[in-house]
């Protein structure tokens, strides 16, 4: 609901440029037939309900997407298009911080979203229960309205002539009236009929009501109101000759004479003011036809650079910091399981991309197959023609992507035979889909899965966090938990990793995984319901728990830190366990976590060394020295380098040939690249061997896997230099 | 006793009673249906609320009036309407109301707009 209104919001700043607009549109063309105003005004109530909407470089709307939501939700920051107002708003809303609990601060535009939200729809309530109320009392007033004839009724409830009704509408006179002024009374209600105002202006309403936090679309409003009003006395007044217009404009001032019975009547939205009225009837001149293509133009050009969105500039997959981790939001399509399948993440995986483009990938099915890494699929390639992937997942894909249309593609090929394909598709609101397809080299290529991602977002603070409040507490047991000296560190960027600290040393660390409490998992292991603080029972815990992380698999020892719980109301509980067999037993105890410092000074340098701070982007650099031999180990031959010497290694790192010597025959040559991976992890290779191999024309380097990736040919200095290159 | 006032809706209900009186409730219903737009309830209403003024009686559904046609005053009383809903929010009404504190000034300065129009000036 938040994300709703969040998108409403963005409608409303976009149409706010558009009224801009129309209100310079109505000044320079004020000249031109009223009616032209109201389709101006139809077109910001587009802009106001339609969600949708096509990208084009015409596009004069700043920003269509001033606060991202999910971006808003974490890392509150807007852009509204203009520099200006983003310098100004986004310092303020990066550091506005609320304090809930001591020392735990949350931003404060995040924390009063939802509030807003809810703000909002009771403004909506109240608008439209205002209205309703207001309705049902006047439709009791004219109930006994008497019928003059067709659909015209008189009451003596009428003081001022009104149409009522959306489907039969029926027009409201008082008594009382001199039969000219009725008849042009009549006239113009039944040209508002005619016009169909009696929906044009319901509906301008309930788009009002939406927007109703918005002040340029009450201006608006009203304006279109006064527009209406005008352009019905346009449609009245062009039938009339000079004498009947000076009638007409008699029975419009009788009907505002006729209110001063009643006292101070406040100036209703959108009427106009009777003499504005009455001084454009007698100066109404039927508009030059040239007039009206000029104004037609200028709308149809105004709807063009305004119904449509700026085309999503600076929006890039390409990672802001080292890497981002996106996590499987839904499913569209799975070969295997068939089309319809649940939400589950289970046997899927997280996926990450790195600054220099890389894929990998996560596998987060318990115990699985691969040890807690990141497996590298390969380096993601932009692809300019975006209809073979169109192809692929026309059929698969939401209506409202077809609608989009997909603004870039990327593709990670892996090294096999045949070449399967992970991709990354982004489409033009922004959506990042992935979908992997075997065989994509090929013809036989094919969907096999195909979901949406969505940037993982933490709602705890990465940092450091001591025991605080006893919740649960067993005796029994030998190990207690150090008030003092048990940390915890969390840190929440590719998964949740919470490290244990026992007076500074580690003592476990690990990946937690996302749970839901249930009874096998959770209830059933508090044994002793005497041992809960005085305020806290299970019965709480539950209720107030937002979400649960639970270590999947623990080494069978007593006292372990089992769950994380994140609560409703932003507080942290660890709970700890007993374990046999790799499966939980018994709770021993649970605390609430206080937070204490942020990660960088968690600890001193000394323990840094100690435990793995989670995942980071490793640059390696790896040195290579062979020997080669020249044919002749003369000055006759030298290394033919106008192809340079360097290039990349088909896994997307980097070589350089540092040293070559001409006497000796040694190449030194050195890798560099980036790789995701667990800083637990020992020994990164880029590449495990080199490949040497030597014939008379020159030497080739090949990868372990027996791909060619540079070739240095020899050439003999006092020949031409254009012989044959090397690759 | 003073003559019961009554709105000017409820006066064309009594020139039909004064026609056709004694009447079934029933049948005046249908023939406010026919001459005025009634719907049944709304006579129904009607006929309750002028009781209640004692201008006619119900008994045993035969509706007869109390009051002559001279002794009524025709109303010149206007219902008022009330300011909550008149010209405010409720723009449900395609109600091309037009209200406006127009004062006795601007009252003269348009119509000697208009007569100044007239003669064609």
């Amino acid at each position: 609901m938040t994300e709703f209104f969040l998108n409403v919001v963005n409608m409303s700043i976009s149409a706010s440029w558009l009224v801009c607009a129309v209100l310079l549109l109505r000044l320079l063309l004020k000249k031109a037939p009223k009616w032209i105003n109201v389709l101006l005004w139809g077109i910001v109530a587009v802009r106001l309900i339609c969600p949708f909407s096509f990208e084009s470089v015409l596009s004069l709307i700043p920003s269509s997407q001033t606060i991202n939501p999910e971006i808003a939700l974490n890392a509150p920051v807007i852009d509204s298009g203009l520099t200006i107002i983003d310098n100004v708003i986004n310092p303020i809303i990066g550091e506005a911080t609320i304090s809930l609990q001591p020392e735990k601060d949350v931003n404060l535009f995040q924390f009063i979203m939802p509030y807003l939200a809810g703000v909002w729809l009771v403004g909506i309530a109240a608008l439209l229960i205002y209205t309703l109320i207001s309705f049902l009392r006047l439709k009791r007033k004219i109930g006994t309205a008497v019928l003059l004839r067709d659909n015209i009724y008189q009451s003596e409830a009428v003081v001022s002539p009104f149409v009522l009704g959306i489907i039969k509408p029926k027009i409201y006179l008082p008594f009382n009236m001199n039969g000219q002024d009725m008849d042009h009374v009549i006239a113009h209600e039944q040209a508002h009929i005619r016009r169909r105002d009696h929906w044009w202006k319901p509906l301008g309403f309930a788009v009002l009501t939406l927007h109703w936090f918005n002040p340029m679309v009450w201006l608006g409003y009203i304006l279109l109101c006064r527009d209406i009003e005008l352009a019905c006395d346009e449609k009245v007044v062009k039938e009339l000759n000079n004498e009947q217009r000076a009638d007409y404009s008699e029975a419009l001032l009788a009907c505002s004479v006729n209110r001063r019975m009643i006292a101070a009547c406040p100036l209703a939205f959108g009427e106009v003011g009777v003499k504005d009225r009455i001084k454009s009837v007698l100066n109404y001149k039927k508009p030059a036809f040239w007039i009206i293509i000029v104004a037609v133009i200028a709308s149809i050009v105004t709807a063009i650079c305004f119904l449509t969105n700026p085309l999503n500039k600076g929006f890039s997959i390409e990672p802001k910091s080292d890497f981002d981790i996106y996590e499987i939001e839904k499913h569209y399509y799975d070969k295997v399981v068939g089309a319809d399948i649940a939400n589950e993440s289970d046997g899927y995986y997280d996926i990450a991309i790195t600054k220099d483009m890389f894929l990998y990938k996560y596998f987060k099915a318990q115990g699985g197959t691969i040890d807690n890494s990141w497996i590298d699929i390969g380096k993601l390639v932009k692809q300019e023609d975006t209809t073979v992937i169109e192809a692929l997942i026309k059929d698969n894909i939401p209506v409202k992507y077809k609608f989009f249309g997909i603004k870039e593609f990327y593709v990670a090929l892996d090294e096999s035979e045949i070449q399967s394909a992970s991709c990354v598709i982004i489409m033009n609101n922004g959506d990042i889909l992935f979908a992997n397809i075997p065989a994509y080299t090929t013809e036989n290529r094919y969907v096999s899965n195909l979901m949406k991602l969505k940037i993982k977002n933490s709602e705890i603070q990465n940092g450091t966090y001591k025991l605080s409040k006893e919740i649960y507490f067993n005796g029994a047991y030998s190990y207690v938990p150090d008030l003092e000296n048990d940390k915890f560190e969390i840190k929440t960027n590719g998964g949740m990793h919470i490290y244990h600290f026992t007076g500074e040393v580690l003592s476990t660390g690990a990946r937690y995984e996302e749970v839901k409490l249930n009874k096998s998992n959770f209830s059933d292991l508090f044994d002793n319901m005497e041992i809960w603080s005085a305020d806290i029972n299970l019965e709480d815990l539950l209720k107030n728990n937002k979400k649960a992380w639970c270590h999947n698999t623990p080494d069978d020892i007593g006292g372990y830190p089992y769950m994380l719980l994140l609560q409703k109301d932003g507080t942290l509980c660890m709970i700890f366990a007993d374990f046999e067999n790799g499966a939980p037993i018994s709770i021993r105890y649970v605390y609430e976590l206080e937070y204490t410092a942020n990660i960088e000074n968690g600890f001193d340098n000394s323990s840094m060394e100690l435990y793995d701070l989670g995942y980071s982007l490793q640059v390696i650099v790896e040195t290579y020295e062979m020997t080669t031999q020249f044919p002749d180990k003369t000055e006759n031959f030298t290394f033919d380098v106008r192809n340079g010497t360097k290039g990349n290694l088909p896994n997307g790192a980097n070589f350089e040939i540092t040293e070559c010597d001409l006497q000796t025959g040694r190449l030194t040559i050195q890798l560099s690249g980036t790789a995701l991976h667990s800083t637990s992890q020992a020994e990164h290779t880029i590449l495990n061997e080199i490949i040497v191999e030597q014939d008379s024309d020159g030497i080739t380097l090949s990868d372990n896997g027996n791909k060619q990736f540079f070739t240095f040919r020899f050439i003999e200095i006092n020949q031409n230099h254009d012989e044959s290159g090397s690759q | 006793m003073e003559t019961p006032k009554v709105f000017e809706s409820e006066y064309r209900f009594c020139l039909i009673l004064w026609e056709h009186e004694p009447i079934k409730s029933s049948e005046l219903v249908n023939l406010c249906k026919e001459q005025l737009g009634w719907k049944p309830t709304t006579t129904y209403t009607v006929i309750k609320r002028l009781s209640e003024k004692g201008v006619l009686k119900n008994e045993n559904t035969i509706v007869s009036s109390l009051v002559s046609k001279d002794e009524v005053q025709a109303s010149e009383i206007n219902e008022m309407v009330e300011k909550t809903f008149e010209g405010s929010l409720p723009a449900f009404i395609a109600a091309f109301t037009k209200h406006q504190k127009i004062s006795d000034k601007e009252i003269d300065e348009v119509q000697r707009m208009i007569d100044r129009f007239r003669k064609g000036e």
